[in-house]
């Protein structure tokens, strides 16, 4: 069950809960994520913060932004590039606390797409809401991020070929 | 939470024991999905180890970045709490640098080490080692690294007000 056939169209848009087949995304679907769209230009998707994704103090835990940015910026650099594509280096920097319930709203945008190196935005935003929007009133800005990528590392699927340990199949 | 009673039967009696003991508290969910597994964690360094599997790879095989990011940040922020004696600890900045892929099988250490505790601003660094292949040269090491990670917290708030973070992670811990 592989294929990369996902991550190599140009553009696609998903509105379910849709994943490319391998296995990259396995901890965003545990923490409920979904994909809105994903194309060489952006990438965006949401999340409700719950008891998955939380750390003790009811806030959203900092590793999974860190965990969401590096996945939506590798998925959005991969599609850019056509070409196996490793994050290098991830800078993020916290800025509010997300809260249990809240509903946050996750986008990637290159800075740069290059052939060797690609380096990928991504801002993590509070959903605005039909009811209590107002005309000059920003979203919450609750994490930015910087990722940085190579391009065009071999790939020769000798790992699919490997016996893989299996863990414990209850959480 | 619900019980994990419902254990596959491939797994070894001690893995279902633990699952059936444990309620895992908030916080942990994550770690325990990707089989991550603590060894030890005090003021003065944080250690845990896991292997790398289908759960925690990304599309070629390898360990996911963004898994080792959520680990740096996460054994820092333990860290943190420790040492700033359960204080309230929100992350500030994250920086992490992936030196090399770790493929589906690998184990990988991961050890934080504070750089810097002070009353409000903590920086820990966090590596992630891997064995190093058997064919290499004569080095002494047996590991070589394969993540590295700065991470920036911030403490504040009175020491009792992390508490339940204590107990919570007190419980976690008796495995």
């Amino acid at each position: 069950m592989v294929s990369s056939a996902a991550s190599s169209n140009p553009e696609h848009n998903q509105s379910e809960k849709n994943f490319p087949i391998r296995n990259g995304f396995e901890v965003l679907k545990l923490i409920d994520f979904t994909l809105d769209h994903a194309s060489a230009k952006s990438v965006q998707g949401r999340f409700v913060v719950s008891k998955a994704s939380c750390q003790p103090f009811g806030v959203l835990h900092d590793g999974v932004t860190a965990y969401i940015a590096e996945s939506l910026g590798s998925l959005g650099a991969g599609i850019a590039s056509g070409l196996r594509v490793a994050g290098i280096e991830l800078t993020i920097n916290y800025l509010q606390a997300a809260r249990l319930g809240e509903e946050v709203v996750v986008t990637a945008t290159p800075i740069l797409a290059g052939n060797r190196t690609q380096v990928w935005n991504i801002t993590f935003l509070a959903s605005k809401e039909e009811d209590s929007s107002t005309e000059s009133s920003p979203p919450k800005v609750f994490a930015v991020s910087r990722l940085t990528l190579i391009v065009g590392l071999p790939y020769d699927g000798s790992d699919l070929k490997k016996k893989t340990p299996q863990l414990s199949s209850s959480l | 939470m619900a019980s994990t009673a419902s254990a596959s039967t491939q797994q070894k009696p001690q893995e279902t024991r633990e699952e059936q003991q444990r309620n895992p508290p908030l916080g942990y969910d994550v770690q325990d999905y990707i089989g991550f597994k603590f060894e030890f964690a005090t003021a003065k360094g944080v250690q845990g180890r896991f292997t790398v599997s289908e759960r925690s790879c990304q599309l070629y095989g390898v360990l996911h970045g963004g898994i080792s990011a959520f680990l740096a940040e996460d054994l820092a922020r333990l860290g943190a709490m420790i040492a700033s004696n359960w204080k309230k600890i929100d992350g500030v900045k994250l920086s992490v640098n992936h030196l090399r892929a770790i493929p589906v099988g690998q184990e990988v250490i991961a050890s934080a080490t504070p750089l810097m505790v002070g009353n409000r601003i903590q920086v820990w660094d966090v590596k992630f080692s891997t064995l190093k292949p058997k064919d290499t040269s004569n080095d002494t090491s047996p590991t070589e690294l394969s993540v590295v990670s700065r991470v920036t917290l911030i403490a504040g708030g009175l020491p009792s007000e992390g508490s339940s973070q204590k107990d919570m992670f007190e419980q976690y811990s008796k495995l």
